[in-house]
């Protein structure tokens, strides 16, 4: 009724009110804003959070840049100014809190009044000297030196801390673009280098960016190209096309209106959008192709066509928003964005392609019928093969499925948990190279925190409790992955040995001792590093396990041991909160894991729940479910045997695909359905020689346009392009063969009904 | 540290008496009743004070006072050591009072000290001690004592005072001192100092050359 009304008296309304729609989501969709913020990426699990949160009140934000100084005569005078300049020019960056270097450094030495604070390089610098006296002074500091300076003294690093505050981003970007600047400028006189955790979020979210405006452009390119070969008709290209542009602005200007902002997992939203809006107007514009060519009922023609295909093609919308949609289970805001506005792009694009593709087809008319050319034979002659091979060896089309399935069952188990921020990028771009420099000439570039306090409530003044933190210290010095790690005790027995004057003095033995070193601190208001290590109060201490750039694979069980073996060494007295960071990035990488397994699952369910509504039949719905999992345990196989990560893009591919694997099927099933007159054979090859260029056409557009990413300069963009892709060729050749071969393997002929 | 480095009252003197016995002394040099501020400042800065430091007319005498309040007590000493042996080298005259002077702090801090840690109640681990250098017409003493004191408008008035020691200095020692406190800790300019105590400090002492 709503169509015929549509294709009627309704097609101009209709235009002008999608015209309208679309100028308004348009409006919205361009004020989203070209910066990605990175706030979304961490998950919102309270404990983490609220330890987080109580970290950076007590010790201000640990997301430190470092930018590492590689000069010919570091030590002498001219490295030395070469080293001050950066520092001072650095330090007046607005957003910048602090910076911290070799030249403005201090360390206690002792004198006759006590305990005196000394620059650690001094001035001027070219008194006679300067460079044994520095090198003195480092050797006597080591704990000092090794935050300052390599071991081998030709690279020197400045920290930068940046302003704390919640939702710095932009105070963060504009740091980092000053620092780069900077270092463009004094790119001649040394070797710099720059990272820092901070830095790195930055440089992935600008990754994101850069590669959004480069492969949006191209995967709508390679579509419309993939739709020109297809269809070989302006119309074929323009309106999927249409389709996929007002899917996209609506889908963004809804996310605009609700209030979000891009961050790395959403900004790739357009491009996937793009790619799922194809099917349906693919398989419609399909069936249009085969109407007669002077037909006089072309629009009851369009009509027909477009029931015939409306249930499956809502159902594969289902599906596919079912699978977006199990994203919504996780705790990481950007990933449920990702999953509720893909879920929602979906069905937008199904409402456009049910509404917009019969109204625009209205305006054409229908092509002369395909000639018989050669391509044309062949494809046909191919599908027919395929039937042939389906249906002749569906035995061994199901054994070789499984095989395949089983293989790739054994690679899942090879598949590691990791998140790599560094790894992430390709080792030709310059944060790569910059922060394994950084890693392997100074004390690495991320950090696990540890926050120690007493389980009484009382201050951290007493010599036990250095002892339990020195203690901590001596249990992270054994792992292989740490560079070295930081705690007040560090401090308090520098300043001790100068009050004392006596060499080798460990940690102060009685409490009135500890507290007047606690009191020379407090008096001393150029020691900013002491507010970094105890809280104010002096309740809680901080412990920073410096580590080198390993992934969360590594990181998350280091985290676990240290904890684990840290408990027990400070004794039961004590307590002991990981957080910082890159502990959160940790975490946040094995709480995907988990609800990656929640996610598909829940997806799987969706799906096969909507399956088994449409067709009403548990046959179905069950042999629905073989090719679906052939081509998701394939992809899985091959990302363990390639040693290709599971990480926040790569756990994405399995809900995001499922939804787009069994489209094929439920299209498959729906029009296998329509041909069976129990005759399973026969049924079997009308539906793959009628459905199958259809089915081909889409899935390697599908792909193709997947296919784009693998342009991407983050491997994780790359991963998920290329592995979706294949996943969907994968797909579509379990939906030729192997679902052909259930489909004859469980048929019933005596029962004379399909289900 | 560097803070508390910054902050040095000179403080000069040579012993004359020790033990807090006044009975040698006239009392009233010591009856701060009568006390007239006539300047004060906060050391070494009114954000991070580890004391106050006062010019105080005190009936015909003049007093230069500090008053120290600061769990730093013995950090200051030594600067006050470190400073005095600076200024009073061997070869000047005064460097016997200077020591004497410093032995007489040094053990003041100590008792002070010892006193703190038998305290029940160590939740402020602020020392107190009170130095006066106090020049008349007829004496000129350095009295070491801890007092009691009250936060009144974020100064400390002194309630009272237990005597520590009571020296009897040379009078350009301690008139010296009193000019080096004018300068450091009051942060007085030589001619200002000079424009501001001259009036003040007794007539044709023995000290009116200006160190």
């Amino acid at each position: 009724m709503f169509l015929n009304w549509l294709l009627g008296k309704g097609r101009y309304p209709y235009l002008g009110l999608l015209l309208l729609t679309t100028a308004v989501f348009s409006f919205f969709a361009l004020r989203i804003g070209g910066g990605a913020e990175t706030e979304s990426m961490v998950s919102r699990d309270e404990a983490q959070n609220r330890n987080y949160a109580a970290f950076r009140n007590a010790f201000g934000s640990d997301e430190e840049m470092l930018l590492s100084v590689t000069h010919p005569s570091l030590l002498a005078p001219e490295g030395l100014r070469f080293l001050d300049e950066l520092t001072k020019e650095i330090g007046g960056f607005g957003g910048v809190r602090r910076v911290y270097s070799l030249t403005n450094a201090s360390h206690a030495v002792p004198s006759t009044v006590g305990a005196e604070n000394e620059p650690l390089v001094p001035r001027p610098f070219n008194v006679p000297g300067v460079s044994r006296r520095v090198l003195s002074a480092l050797d006597d500091n080591p704990k000092l030196a090794s935050l300052l300076i390599s071991r081998d003294r030709r690279t020197a690093g400045i920290t930068i801390e940046i302003d704390g505050r919640a939702g710095a981003d932009t105070s963060k970007s504009g740091v980092i673009d000053a620092l780069r600047g900077l270092m463009a400028r004094r790119a001649g006189e040394a070797e710099l280098h720059l990272s820092g955790i901070a830095v790195q979020k930055h440089d992935v979210a600008e990754f994101v960016q850069r590669d959004k405006t480069f492969l949006v452009p191209l995967s709508m390119l390679v579509l419309a190209t993939m739709l020109a070969i297809t269809f070989r008709h302006f119309s074929g290209v323009l309106i999927p096309m249409a389709v996929k542009v007002v899917s996209v602005v609506w889908t963004m200007g809804a996310y605009a209106m609700a209030g979000y902002r891009l961050n790395p997992i959403t900004a790739l939203l357009p491009p996937l959008i793009i790619v799922l809006s194809i099917s349906t107007s693919v398989h419609l514009y399909d069936g249009w192709l085969q109407i007669p060519e002077g037909s006089g009922d072309r629009v009851p023609r369009i009509l027909q066509e477009t029931r015939r295909l409306f249930l499956p093609s809502l159902f594969t919308a289902i599906a596919t928003a079912s699978g977006l949609l199990a994203l919504a289970v996780s705790d990481i805001p950007a990933v449920r964005q990702f999953g509720v506005f893909g879920a929602l792009g979906v069905f937008v694009s199904f409402g456009l392609s049910a509404t917009l593709v019969p109204v625009a087809l209205s305006f054409f008319s229908p092509p002369r019928p395909e000639k018989n050319s050669s391509a044309i034979v062949a494809v046909r002659r191919f599908l027919s093969w395929v039937a042939h091979l389906s249906t002749d060896w569906s035995r061994t089309v199901l054994a070789v499925a499984l095989v395949l399935s089983l293989a790739g069952i054994a690679g899942m188990t090879r598949i590691r948990n990791n998140t790599d921020l560094v790894r992430f990028l390709k080792p030709g771009a310059p944060l790569y190279r910059d922060t394994l420099f950084i890693d392997r000439n100074l004390a690495g570039v991320y950090a696990l925190e540890f926050m120690v306090s007493r389980k009484d409530g009382r201050p951290l003044t007493g010599p036990e409790d250095m002892r339990a933190l020195e203690a901590f210290q001596g249990v992270t010095a054994g792992e292989g992955a740490v560079t070295d790690s930081y705690s007040i005790a560090d401090v308090v027995r520098m300043i001790h040995k100068a009050e004392t004057g006596v060499e080798g003095t460990g940690l102060p033995e009685n409490r009135a001792d500890l507290l007047y070193i606690f009191d020379l601190l407090s008096a001393d208001k150029e020691q900013p590093f002491v507010e970094k290590l105890m809280s104010r109060d002096l309740s809680v201490a901080r412990v920073s396990v410096r580590l080198h750039a390993i992934g969360t694979a590594e990181a998350a069980p280091l985290a676990r041991r240290l904890l684990d073996r840290g408990v027990g060494t400070p004794g039961r007295r004590y307590s002991l909160t990981p957080t910082g960071g890159f502990y959160q990035v940790t975490q946040d990488s094995n709480r995907m894991v988990r609800q990656q397994i929640l996610m598909f699952t829940l997806a799987l369910a969706a799906i096969l729940l909507s399956i088994h509504v449409l067709f009403r039949s548990l046959r179905y719905t069950v042999i629905a479910l073989i090719p679906a999992l052939v081509p998701m345990l394939m992809t899985g196989g091959i990302m363990g045997y390639s040693g290709i990560d599971l990480n926040v893009g790569t756990a994405m591919i399995a809900p995001v695909v499922l939804g787009l694997v069994v489209d094929n099927t439920i299209h498959y099933l729906a029009r296998y359905r329509g041909e069976y007159r129990k005759d399973v054979l026969g049924a079997v090859m009308r539906t793959t020689t009628g459905a199958g260029r259809a089915l081909f056409a889409s899935s390697l557009i599908l792909a193709l346009g997947f296919g784009v990413g693998g342009f991407g300069s983050f491997k994780p963009t790359v991963h998920f392009s290329l592995l979706a892709g294949g996943t969907m060729l994968a797909a579509v050749a379990c939906v030729l063969l192997v679902l052909p071969a259930c489909l004859v393997l469980s048929d019933r002929p005596k029962g004379g009904s399909t289900g | 540290m560097r803070a508390v480095a910054l902050f040095l009252a000179v403080l000069y003197g040579s012993a004359w008496a020790a033990d807090g016995n006044a009975t040698t002394v006239d009392a009233q040099l010591l009856d701060d009743t009568r006390d007239e501020i006539v300047r004060s400042e906060f050391v070494p800065t009114e954000e991070q004070p580890v004391g106050e430091v006062r010019l105080i007319r005190r009936g015909q005498s003049v007093v230069m006072q500090t008053v120290l309040h600061t769990a730093l007590l013995k950090r200051v000493v030594a600067e006050i050591r470190k400073k005095e042996l600076a200024s009073w080298p061997p070869d000047r005259k005064g460097h016997g009072d200077a020591q004497e002077y410093i032995d007489a702090i040094t053990t003041a801090q100590q008792r002070i000290q010892e006193r703190y840690r038998q305290r029940e109640d160590r939740g402020d681990r602020r020392q107190k001690m009170l130095i006066e250098f106090i020049l008349s017409g007829r004496a000129s003493i350095v009295a070491i004592s801890e007092p009691e004191l009250e936060e009144k408008s974020g100064h400390m008035r002194v309630i009272s005072r237990r005597s520590i020691a009571i020296l009897e200095l040379s009078r350009t020692y301690v008139r010296g001192n009193i000019y080096e406190i004018a300068w450091d800790a009051l942060r007085l300019e030589r001619k200002e100092s000079r424009k501001l105590l001259e009036p003040m400090l007794p007539p044709e002492s023995p000290g009116s050359r200006e160190p």
